[in-house]
């Protein structure tokens, strides 16, 4: 149990920097997601902490020890890989006591942690079977089993449940979740997942391109997105972006405009300069007029449907406001045949948008 | 239709007839040379050379298993071959596999050229080596010492190459998840390395202990002494043993002894072999 703290954290590949200047503290206790597309660097980061890989440049804490020259096993923690990376030749058991024979603990007390963890697992009655006697869920379990028995300062998941269908993916998020609210352990989580990291994280690190674009709680992180990156990342469907500009007190895109109060305006008049803006609204945020009667003002976006997902609870409509395209979700179930080509008059939620200045940066 | 089938079974059959003679015939051309060589260590010296040949024995003699025991020290010799093979066996195997393990996982400048450095000596023909290796021998001294012959066959470029190849298969989160789980890098090797290793350290095993069982020409050279022979090389003396005639029945029956540890090895580990030939696409040899 210990927190820890990454400061100006560099790593370079040849000509590629996979980690850019990166500082992160991490809370004792808390499950921090490092979240981003492939490539982002997050698994970087993820083996520099665990001390698989050196960094160029900044310096690693876990606790209040600087690690950077320690090897791995002497970082004191554990570390659950997306391949499991079971040892094939050994039993479960084995698997999860290798670690603590390693260092020598005695017999007795293995055999305690070990099956305290498998308890916790609920993997008892597979302890003598090898790895490819296992299903995939097994594996998993044997592999958070070898983590656990260790008790480390820290656990490092790198895309742990990628191999799992999603019907167990969703299970043992749940389960991984209620896991670490037991142990108390800090844990840093890589996934490339959206879905996983809100669920799963007490606050997430947005990544791309080596460089951290937000750390906060998934609730802010979806609310107030830093950038049109975190915005078009956190989402499904993804926010829609339209370019605009500022005339007056409305923010005109061409096809339509959308009429904003006076502190707002100069808002982003302030902040914006007025040219080069982006509006960024999420589907769920746009709502269509019902009847004759609620078309005037502001439902001034007239749309044609272009195609129709009906999802079951929700349909998805890809809409074309003349070149522009916008992607919605209703909660009204229609089918395909009843929309398309169908004219809809639509409206923003004025208190759900954002706006982004011509840097990608938001402003509101 | 009735008549094209009939036709179609027919070419199976006579298909399968023709592949089995096929194998008979080859099979027959491999045996043929030790079935000759085993029943010669029964027959006299004319009878083996006599015109026209005789398969069978006239009379079975044992005598000449027994000649050949009294003339050569056979148990001696028996025990150099064997403690030769298993020693390099067991050397190479070690050797190769901790090299192997070196140049397929551990990142070290050089890596590179040193691997490609020790692959080509492959491709040197083994006559080529055999002059400069009996001077370094003789200077240090080693002549008709054991470890002339073990000395050279700890380090063995195939099985380094072999070795190398089958441990890129390794995955490397198993190596870092070691790592992680507090081994030093020589645990990681012996715990984890070599027992996923084991299918090559059993093929590179019977490869070494074949080629260093029947090394004729280097014992030869370097093991010149009466005690200290190993069999392959003991059988040899046995042609000329007696009146400097040339006599084969004595270096058969020689023959057959030597060839016995080599059978049993190979008829308990055929499988390993079989796949070892198949994957490497070798029949062995350093």
């Amino acid at each position: 149990m210990a927190r820890i703290a990454l400061r100006n954290l560099t790593k370079r590949f040849g000509k590629v920097v996979a980690v850019n200047n990166l500082n992160l503290e991490i809370a004792d206790k808390s499950f921090v997601v490092l979240v981003g597309p492939s490539g982002c660097g997050k698994t970087t980061i993820l083996r520099i902490i665990a001390g698989l890989e050196d960094q160029d440049e900044g310096e690693t804490y876990i606790g209040d020890k600087e690690v950077s020259q320690l090897e791995p096993k002497d970082r004191d923690i554990a570390m659950v890989f997306q391949s499991y990376a079971l040892y094939p030749h050994m039993t479960a058991f084995d698997n999860m006591a290798f670690g603590l024979r390693a260092k020598g603990v005695p017999k007795k007390e293995i055999q305690e942690r070990v099956t305290e963890a498998a308890k916790l697992l609920g993997i008892e009655h597979l302890l003598n079977r090898k790895p490819r006697q296992l299903s995939g869920g097994e594996m998993q379990r044997v592999a958070l089993g070898r983590a656990i028995t260790r008790s480390p300062k820290a656990f490092l998941f790198d895309e742990p449940l990628s191999n799992l269908d999603a019907k167990l993916r969703t299970r043992m998020r749940g389960e991984l979740k209620e896991l670490q609210r037991q142990l108390k352990t800090t844990t840093i989580y890589v996934t490339h997942d959206q879905v996983e990291a809100m669920t799963l994280a007490d606050k997430m690190a947005v990544l791309n391109n080596g460089i951290l674009q937000q750390y906060d709680s998934p609730g802010e992180v979806f609310e107030s997105p830093s950038n049109t990156f975190v915005a078009g990342f956190i989402g499904t469907p993804p926010m829609n972006f339209i370019k605009c500009s500022l005339a007056d007190n409305t923010l005109d895109a061409g096809e339509f405009v959308v009429t904003l109060s006076e502190d707002l305006a100069s808002i982003i008049r302030e902040k914006g300069k007025d040219s080069e803006l982006t509006i960024g609204v999420r589907p769920q945020d746009i709502t269509m007029a019902k009847s004759a009667a609620d078309i005037a003002a502001p439902f001034n976006i007239s749309a044609t449907v272009v195609f129709a997902e009906p999802l079951g609870t929700s349909t998805i409509l890809h809409l074309n406001v003349g070149s522009i395209p916008l992607v919605m979700e209703t909660r009204e179930f229609v089918t395909y045949d009843q929309l398309r080509g169908a004219k809809l008059d639509l409206q923003f939620e004025m208190d759900k948008i954002h706006v982004f200045d011509k840097n990608g940066d938001t402003i509101l | 239709m009735k008549k094209q089938q009939k036709r179609a079974g027919a070419t199976r059959v006579l298909a399968k007839i023709s592949r089995e003679t096929l194998l008979w015939i080859g099979g027959a051309i491999f045996v043929l040379p030790f079935l000759w060589m085993v029943l010669g260590s029964f027959k006299t010296t004319a009878e083996i050379t006599r015109i026209p040949i005789t398969l069978l024995p006239e009379e079975w003699l044992i005598n000449n298993f027994v000649e050949v025991i009294i003339l050569l020290d056979v148990p001696r010799l028996f025990f150099n071959s064997c403690l030769i093979a298993v020693t390099a066996t067991l050397g190479s195997l070690i050797t190769s596999a901790m090299a192997g393990y070196a140049f397929a996982k551990l990142r070290f400048r050089g890596s590179n050229s040193a691997f490609y450095a020790i692959f080509i000596t492959m491709i040197i023909p083994y006559f080529l080596t055999l002059i400069p290796s009996y001077l370094i021998v003789y200077r240090l001294g080693l002549i008709n010492n054991y470890l002339a012959v073990i000395l050279p066959g700890l380090a063995n470029s195939f099985g380094v190459f072999m070795m190398r190849q089958f441990i890129l298969g390794i995955p490397n989160d198993l190596l870092d998840a070691a790592r992680i789980d507090g081994c030093s890098e020589f645990r990681i090797f012996w715990m984890i390395v070599l027992p996923l290793c084991w299918p090559a350290l059993a093929t590179l095993s019977i490869f070494s202990f074949m080629w260093n069982w029947q090394d004729f020409l280097w014992p030869l050279l370097v093991l010149p002494n009466k005690d200290m022979m190993t069999l392959e090389v003991g059988i040899n003396y046995l042609q000329t043993v007696r009146s400097g005639v040339i006599n084969y029945q004595y270096a058969m029956a020689g023959a057959t002894i030597a060839i016995v540890p080599v059978l049993i090895v190979f008829l308990i580990m055929q499988n390993q072999i079989i796949k070892g030939v198949t994957v490497t696409g070798m029949k062995g040899g350093a």
